[in-house]
């Protein structure tokens, strides 16, 4: 018995082999589809997470540290408190406790100097730094800078150890600020992505300060938690077991919301992918069921048992898996290895080629596990239908038509009638008029012949159109040029670092009509700005109302109104004059929607006042009159405009901030009239073309060895954008192209078996009187249907859903949703010439022996 | 006028030691309006002449001259259009498509033409080789007789100046035989088709009016009586149909005519 089952499975060995030899072709196509199916997985998995690790680091080490929530102005019990709670995984506290002005002759711009404690450096410091040298600063005249620091300094060769003289003051609150001289030595340095100039300090130089960790502003609580995911419930239950008076807490409420969009996105993207691979290789197995079940049928007849079918099926696809899927992982391997930390730093020069996260092993397992289902799953097929019917049936076995029942057989007949009708009043004199009808219809039936085949080829085309369709939505909402246009009309804007303090008037007039007549400048608007006094008045008490009542409050109403009725002119409460000109006018009343009056602007009569933070647009102002005078000019008579409308603090066109009370914007020519010049603030450039280097150029040489004056360019920001567009177009650009290539493979593939499928049925075809043009004419329009229907599905998917991704990434409102007609249209247009011409070719390859040789069937199986 | 001419006719296939002459210098010419068969043992190049016949097979040397033209000269797609507006062919093993029924399997040509077929002349044809029931029907739901008449059926529709047949009676019993035989009869009177056609029968070989004997890929000679030279169809209607002489109608009596090979005109309506 034993002898017999074994001798048995020779057997099915041997004419498994002789089957597999025999339709050499088709396990070709197989073994290709499983190749590229692992190989597409391995490396678009690899080239996702080696790319979404690597992101994901380096917004690490943009942000400088790694946190989530933080809390303002900590008392002791408060730290101990969060310390303690379950939620959180570290609290560390950082302080700033001093002002770095100068280093020797230098200007740094106000650089901040902290002291953090051992938890914030440890672990929430050093992870988010790319590199980091020497070590915290320990003793009292230690210092540790990051590269930004070093650069504002001027230091390019920072020695651990070197001598630093500068000028600092301490944020101690004092009566005057007093400059201090000291020598630091450098006791580190380290290098992240945040572009901020730091200096930190050690606990001893922090200690002599005198700040404290309450002082306002200057002192945060870094909490990171154990689950990064939080809601804005979890920080209210934190909030409420602490006791808050006056602080705040900054946190983001969207860290859930955006993980889910991502998450969703991703799956869906991936889901698309396995989508595509499922396809391709189950279309290669499924496409000739019909040879291979008329085949199995056959021997079913001569007496093969059910399993020993099974058996046979199997072992082909267990043969076609050991050759397939070793030769795409290796393929996989090699690019995702080798090729895709090529792609990644070339795409992100900040990115180092060895920095990049390796392949993980995960990835080939999940590939290989994905390409051995899929190909089982497909040969399944055969052996289902096999089952389920007699060798007779299976030998009449026809694709698509396996089910002719008394139904559909009926319907058919009445189709059949229908077009016999049709026919009969057709005019068919002429070769064409008849052709034109007849040869479409019969491509359109052929299209729909295989439902499922039909499905596949559409599926993809559709998917692989859309996906492409939505990547390029999303390159184009990184198009640094279009958001950078979106967002700001100047091309630089130079603003004055002395407007606070030592106002020096470094943006004279002069100097304006200088950069006016340069080549290439189009306009120049200047804003100039100064300070004044409000001085208490009934209409602001809404207004103050509502700031008290936000995470902003400036303290307890009642005693704030009280020191704003004795002190108006105190730091706290002082708001600015702010002047605009034409240019300014225009563009601010835009935003505002046109509801200022120009001539009354102009003559001074009304101002537009600006909300400190977002408060609702009006607090009792619009339409208000309002008094107000320069410091130091109390006695004088005050000054009334009325205020025509309360804009949003984004809207202020000046740099510099004043107190809480809203400042005035005002026409430049009143401003001037009131104090007899006007102090220029900033000047904003905008050239004839922008992004143009030579005008840029000749603009800054107008200040050469200034520096006191700060460039914001949108060249210089167009460069840094350029970077993450660049990643994102060739990102998005080769994922849409990997698709396309994927669904154009499977087009291949699936119409190489298709058409060896129908070689006997070419072969009658002709033998009958089709000429080889009407055939070929018939495969084309089979190939334009493909292409017409699953671009026209694709279009209808990806204009909406399209749209909603916009919406979801979107981060400027200016930008509007562009269609990216462009690109789209190539790859249509590709696709259809694809589908067109790739049946043509296939049929010219295989289609080659003589007609009776074909229709002898000799071509292989 | 000869419509079927070949000039030393030779198909080889393979080389060296093992090739086989399936036609090895075959000179034959049969006259528009003839009705020939073509006999002779399994393997001895029957098919073979017939596909060259009909321009499906390419010769290996050799030249097959269909009505004047040398069908080897001609463009592919030009030679199709010439075999499906002139020869109509019955292939040994049916090939239809099966995924279109009888219907459409027998206008297919014409269609491909440009042409509307002549629907009065497809349902004769159907009723006569009784299939007129069968018409929605797929192939693959046929019997192999049923299959095999709706093969011939196709190859009348479209009314062509030639018929090639490849044992289109191989699959039927003897009365279904005779009224294929009759079917092909009748057609070939009516348009002054000329018929060649592959038997294995000797009976239904006897009433053509010319028989060629095919031997190792060669014809051989004195294959027909001088009663069957007399007799050959080209003789009974040299000018197509409706222009028989009296002569002509002795001959036809002469050849034995079995019953319900021409079914009378009652029946034909009848079926
Ligand atoms: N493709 C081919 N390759 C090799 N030999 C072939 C091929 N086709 C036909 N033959 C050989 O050519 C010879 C003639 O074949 P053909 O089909 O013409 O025979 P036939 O007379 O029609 O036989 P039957 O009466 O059995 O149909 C045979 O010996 C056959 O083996
Ligand atoms: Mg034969």
């Amino acid at each position: 018995m034993k002898s017999f089952k074994v001798k048995n499975r020779n057997v099915i060995l041997q004419i498994a082999g002789n089957t597999y030899r025999g339709s050499k072709n088709r396990n070709r196509l197989t073994i290709l589809a499983i190749a590229l199916t692992a190989f597409l997985i391995t490396v678009v998995l690899a080239l996702g997470i080696s790319y979404w690790e690597t992101v994901s680091t380096r917004t690490l080490y943009m942000q400088g540290m790694d946190f989530d929530i933080q809390l303002s102005e900590p008392r002791e019990d408060q730290v101990e408190k969060i310390r303690s709670m379950d939620k959180v995984k570290y609290a560390g506290v950082m302080v700033k406790c001093a002002i770095l002005e100068k280093y020797q002759d230098q200007d740094v711009h106000n650089m901040r100097m902290y002291w953090l404690d051992d938890t914030v450096w440890e672990k929430q410091c050093i992870p988010a730094m790319e590199e980091c040298w020497g070590t915290y600063p320990r003793a009292e005249n230690e210092i540790m800078l990051s590269w930004t620091a070093l650069t504002e300094m001027g230091i390019t060769d920072p020695q651990i150890g070197m001598k630093l003289p500068v000028t600092y003051y301490t944020l101690k609150e004092v009566e005057e600020q007093i400059s201090l001289q000291k020598e630091f030595v450098l006791s580190g340095y380290y290098r992240d992505y945040s572009g901020i100039d730091r200096a930190y300090v050690s606990a001893d130089f922090y200690a002599q300060t005198g700040v404290t960790q309450t002082d306002f502003t200057q002192g945060l609580l870094v909490i990171t938690l154990k689950n990064p995911l939080y809601s804005k419930a979890d920080i209210i239950e934190i909030q409420n077991q602490i006791d808050i008076n006056r602080q705040t807490i900054d946190a983001d409420y969207e860290t859930i919301s955006n993980f889910l969009q991502v998450l969703a996105g991703l799956t869906g993207f991936l889901f698309m992918i396995f989508l595509s691979g499922y396809l391709f290789i189950y279309n290669t197995l499924t496409i000739s069921i019909a040879k291979d079940i008329h085949y199995y049928g056959q021997l079913k007849t001569m007496g093969m048992t059910a399993g020993q079918l099974k058996m046979l099926i199997y072992l082909q696809a267990l043969w076609n898996s050991a050759l397939g899927i070793p030769v795409g992982l290796l393929a996989g391997a090699l690019v995702a290895q080798k090729i895709v930390p090529q792609i990644l730093s070339i795409v992100n020069p900040v990115l180092n080629a060895g920095e990049i996260a390796p392949v993980q092993p995960w990835i080939y397992l999940v590939a290989v596990v994905f390409a051995l289902f899929t190909n089982f799953f497909g040969s399944r097929r055969p052996a289902a239908v096999l089952a389920g019917c007699s060798p007779v049936e299976a030998l009449h076995y026809l694709a698509g038509r396996q089910k002719i029942g008394r139904r559909e057989a009926r319907k058919e007949k009445s189709r059949e009638e229908r077009v016999r009708k049709e026919a009969q009043t057709e005019d068919g004199e002429k070769e064409e008029v008849g052709q034109r009808g007849f040869l479409p219809r019969m491509a359109a039936w052929n299209m729909f012949r295989d439902k499922g085949q039909a499905c596949i080829i559409l599926l993809s085309f559709t998917i692989a159109v859309t996906i492409f369709f939505l990547a390029n939505v999303v390159v184009k909402q990184n198009d640094a040029k279009s958001i950078l246009n979106a967002v700001s009309t100047r091309d630089l804007r130079i603003l004055n670092e002395t407007t606070m303090f030592e106002q020096k008037d470094l943006l004279s007039d002069e100097k304006i009509e200088e950069i006016r007549g340069l080549e290439g400048v189009k306009s120049v608007s200047a804003v100039t700005s100064c300070e004044i006094v409000v001085p208490y008045q009934e209409i602001y008490l809404t207004y103050m109302d509502s700031l008290h009542q936000s995470r902003y409050t400036p303290g307890n109403l009642e005693k704030d109104l009280e020191s704003w009725k004795e002190d108006p002119e105190g730091p706290f409460w002082a708001p600015r004059l702010i002047g605009i000109d034409d240019i300014g006018f225009t563009l601010l009343n835009e935003r505002l929607g046109g509801i200022l009056d120009q001539e009354r602007f102009e003559k001074g009569e009304i101002a537009a006042a600006l909300n400190f933070i977002d408060l609702s647009p009006d607090q009792g102002l619009v339409g208000k009159k309002t008094e107000f005078y320069f410091p130091g000019q109390q006695e004088k008579p005050h000054y009334t405009i009325e205020i025509a409308a309360l804009a949003d603090p984004q809207f202020c066109p000046a740099y510099f901030g004043g107190g809480y009370l809203p400042s005035l914007i005002v026409s430049e020519a009143y401003a001037k009239q009131l104090s007899g010049t006007a102090f220029t603030e900033l000047i904003n450039i905008t050239y004839d073309e922008a992004f143009l280097e030579a005008t840029e150029q000749s603009v800054r040489s107008v200040f050469t060895g200034e520096t006191q004056l700060s460039f914001s360019s949108k060249l210089e920001q167009y460069v840094d954008m350029k970077k993450s567009e660049d990643q994102v177009r060739v990102l998005g650009g080769s994922i849409g192209i990997l698709m396309a290539l994927l669904a154009i493979l499977n087009y291949i593939n699936m119409m190489a078996a298709n058409i060896q499928n129908r070689s006997l049925e070419f072969a009658v075809l002709e033998s009958i009187g089709m000429t080889v043009r009407q055939q070929k004419t018939i495969l084309s329009l089979e190939g334009i249907g493909y292409a017409v229907i699953s671009c026209t599905l694709s279009l209808m998917a990806g204009i909406p859903l399209g749209y909603l991704i916009f919406n979801s990434l979107k981060q400027y409102e200016q930008l509007p949703y562009i269609i990216p007609w462009g690109y789209n249209l190539l790859l249509i247009f590709t696709i259809v010439l694809i589908c067109i011409f790739v049946p043509i070719v296939l049929y010219q390859k295989m289609q080659r022996q003589g007609m009776i040789e074909r229709l002898k069937g000799n071509a292989e199986m | 006028m000869d419509i079927l001419v070949t000039n030393q006719l030779k198909k080889y296939y393979g080389s060296g030691d093992t090739v086989v002459k399936a036609l090895d210098g075959v000179d034959l010419s049969i006259k528009n309006g003839e009705f020939a068969v073509i006999v002779g043992t399994s393997g001895s190049g029957k098919s073979t002449l017939l596909h060259m016949l009909g321009g499906l097979d390419t010769p290996t040397s050799g030249t097959v001259l269909v009505d004047g033209k040398d069908i080897s000269k001609m463009k592919k797609d030009e030679l199709t259009i010439f075999r499906r507006r002139k020869i109509g062919f019955v292939f040994q093993n049916y090939n239809l498509l099966p995924y279109m029924n009888v219907y459409e399997n027998m206008v297919l040509p014409i269609k491909l033409d440009g042409v509307e077929p002549d629907q009065n002349y497809i349902s004769e044809i159907l009723q006569i080789i009784g299939l007129s029931d069968k018409i929605h029907a797929m192939p693959g739901q046929l019997s192999g007789g049923q299959q095999q008449r709706v093969a011939l059926a196709r190859a009348l529709a479209a009314k062509p100046a030639i018929i090639l047949a490849d044992e289109p009676t191989g699959n039927l019993d003897s009365r279904t035989s005779m009224d294929v035989l009759g079917l092909i009869k009748v057609s070939s009177e009516r348009f002054g088709q000329t018929v060649v056609m592959i038997t294995h029968n000797d009976e239904i070989a006897q009433m053509a009016g010319r028989i060629i004997r095919i031997e190792d890929g060669r014809c051989q000679p004195g294959t027909h009586t001088a009663e069957d030279e007399k007799c050959r169809p080209n003789r009974l209607h040299p000018d197509g149909p409706g222009t028989h002489t009296a002569e002509d109608e002795k001959c036809r009596q002469k050849q034995a005519v079995p019953d319900g090979i021409r079914p009378a005109e009652g029946e034909v309506e009848k079926a």
